[in-house]
């Protein structure tokens, strides 16, 4: 059984149903269809930094 | 008879100079078609216009000015940073906060421009300015906030930002919160979490990449996505293994962003993975990470052997944890000893380590100190835990809200009984 939709301050236009982990076509696939079915979102976002973490370059 | 555009300016000076800001805030939602057609012209509009007294007017045509939607021609950016500078400076403070979406647009407009011209360090100091001038108290989260740090990480210069990561958010403005997007909340967070990474302060890291993983939520964000990766990094590196997630995290987290992160995952249960999944970890920049959780394996079973052996040689170390040979074990050894992360002694002559207690009593002024900061910090948070539980008893929705599931789901003798939260 689907639980019910709660109502969420963070999402007020609501979702569409939830998609089952069979359906996706595995982990590679999955990213793809949930852009396609538009139930990912900030996938514009920025995150185009370098690699700030990269102790190597410390030494 | 006079044009919209010196319609709308002398209705600006009429209203503001009147202190009818509520006006002006009516006139600058109706007007923004006109501004948008009158590009060309809003040079002038300015130069009739006074940062101070006309704030919200201004604020309307900068924003007007360099909005550039779809269809338009390139927006004209010289003297952009110059103007919004001026702007934030000068504004008048009390009437920019009866229109914080437009003011935070303004500041992201700033903020894409200087990452356009590749200049984010000379947005810090603006933003800093913006956040204090918008925020109606210190531990109020503003969508600027995110802006700000985006540019402190772009400029590699992290400090400035520590003072607003530092204080603990109690409220958010209303450009946050409502029926606004979860965008720039996760966006603080997530940006918060990695700027805490880079100066390796990894608890606190850690925490902020665990409240993106744990924003209420219906369909997966890609924000979430990024900080789920980090949060399984930076919990390697802290515990060595991954913590549960917290009871309240959401469905999309098992259901979507576990299969999402399979690398990770594996990284978790062996240091292989490494290896294996190099080209995802790459993609997503996060190989300086994953070479800090390798590191941060090593020196734990270093740690683990001062546990059992009191001495032991250079060579024995490398054999039990996996290095490649007394050398690396003792470079590894230096460094945990410098950082304080263990006590211990390298015997040059004959290749042999010895490991000590920690000198530490815990008797000291300084330790007492720390302790009596933590009860403090202790005391203040459980003061807005009551706080806020009283606010909350008091919510004419909640009160709703509880009361019909009350009758809902309880019997009608447990009516009055009252909710009590759990943390």
């Amino acid at each position: 059984m689907k639980p019910t939709i709660a109502a969420d301050e963070m999402f007020p236009e609501g979702v569409g149903p939830y998609m089952d982990l069979e359906e996706a076509g595995g982990p590679s696939n999955l990213l793809m269809d949930l852009a396609a079915n538009e139930k990912a979102i900030h996938a514009e976002f920025f995150n185009d930094f370098e690699d700030l973490f990269d102790d190597d370059d410390l030494k | 008879m006079a044009s919209p555009l010196e319609q709308f300016v002398n209705n600006v000076r009429t209203s503001s100079a009147a202190g009818h800001f509520r006006d002006v805030l009516e006139l600058i939602v109706k007007s923004d078609e006109v501004l948008q057609r009158n590009k060309a012209h809003l040079n002038t509009v300015l130069e009739t216009l006074d940062v101070q007294q006309h704030s919200l007017g201004v604020l309307a045509v900068l924003v007007a000015k360099y909005s550039n939607p779809q269809g338009t021609n390139e927006v004209d950016k010289t003297n952009m940073y110059s103007k919004i500078y001026e702007f934030i400076t000068n504004c008048n403070g009390e009437q920019v906060r009866l229109e914080p979406d437009l003011y935070a647009e303004l500041c992201h407009q700033l903020t894409d421009h200087l990452i356009e011209i590749k200049q984010p360090i000379r947005g810090i100091e603006v933003l800093k300015k913006a956040i204090k001038k918008i925020q109606l108290f210190d531990s109020q989260l503003t969508s600027v906030h995110a802006d700000l740090c985006q540019l402190c990480l772009l400029s590699k210069c992290m400090k400035p930002a520590l003072e607003f990561l530092d204080t603990d958010i109690t409220g958010i403005g209303s450009e946050l919160g409502g029926n606004n997007d979860s965008k720039h909340f996760l966006l603080y967070y997530y940006y918060g979490g990695m700027i805490y990474t880079a100066m390796k302060n990894y608890d606190r890291a850690l925490y902020f990449f665990e409240v993106v993983v744990t924003v209420p939520a219906l369909v997966v964000s890609h924000i979430m996505l990024e900080a789920y990766k980090k949060y399984i990094l930076i919990s390697l590196i802290l515990h060595g293994k991954m913590l549960t997630m917290p009871k309240y995290t959401s469905q999309v987290v098992c259901r979507f962003l576990k299969p999402l992160s399979v690398a990770y995952h594996e990284l978790a249960s062996t240091e292989h993975a490494a290896v294996k999944h190099r080209e995802t970890f790459v993609r997503d920049k996060n190989m300086g990470l994953v070479n800090q959780v390798l590191n941060s394996m090593y020196k734990k079973n270093i740690q683990r052997l001062t546990k059992t052996f009191l001495t032991l040689s250079l060579s024995d170390v490398a054999s039990r944890v996996q290095l490649t040979g007394p050398a690396q074990a003792e470079s590894y050894i230096l460094n945990m000893i410098e950082e304080g992360e263990i006590y211990a002694m390298i015997n040059q002559k004959d290749g042999m380590v010895v490991f000590l207690d920690s000198p530490e009593k815990y008797a000291s002024p300084e330790t007492l100190c720390v302790l009596e900061q933590q009860m403090a910090a202790c005391t203040k948070l459980h003061q807005y835990i009551q706080e806020m539980d009283e606010q909350i008893q008091v919510n004419p929705q909640y009160v709703k809200k509880s009361a019909g599931s009350h009758d809902e789901d309880m019997p009608a003798t447990s009516q009055n009984s009252k909710t009590t939260y759990s943390m």
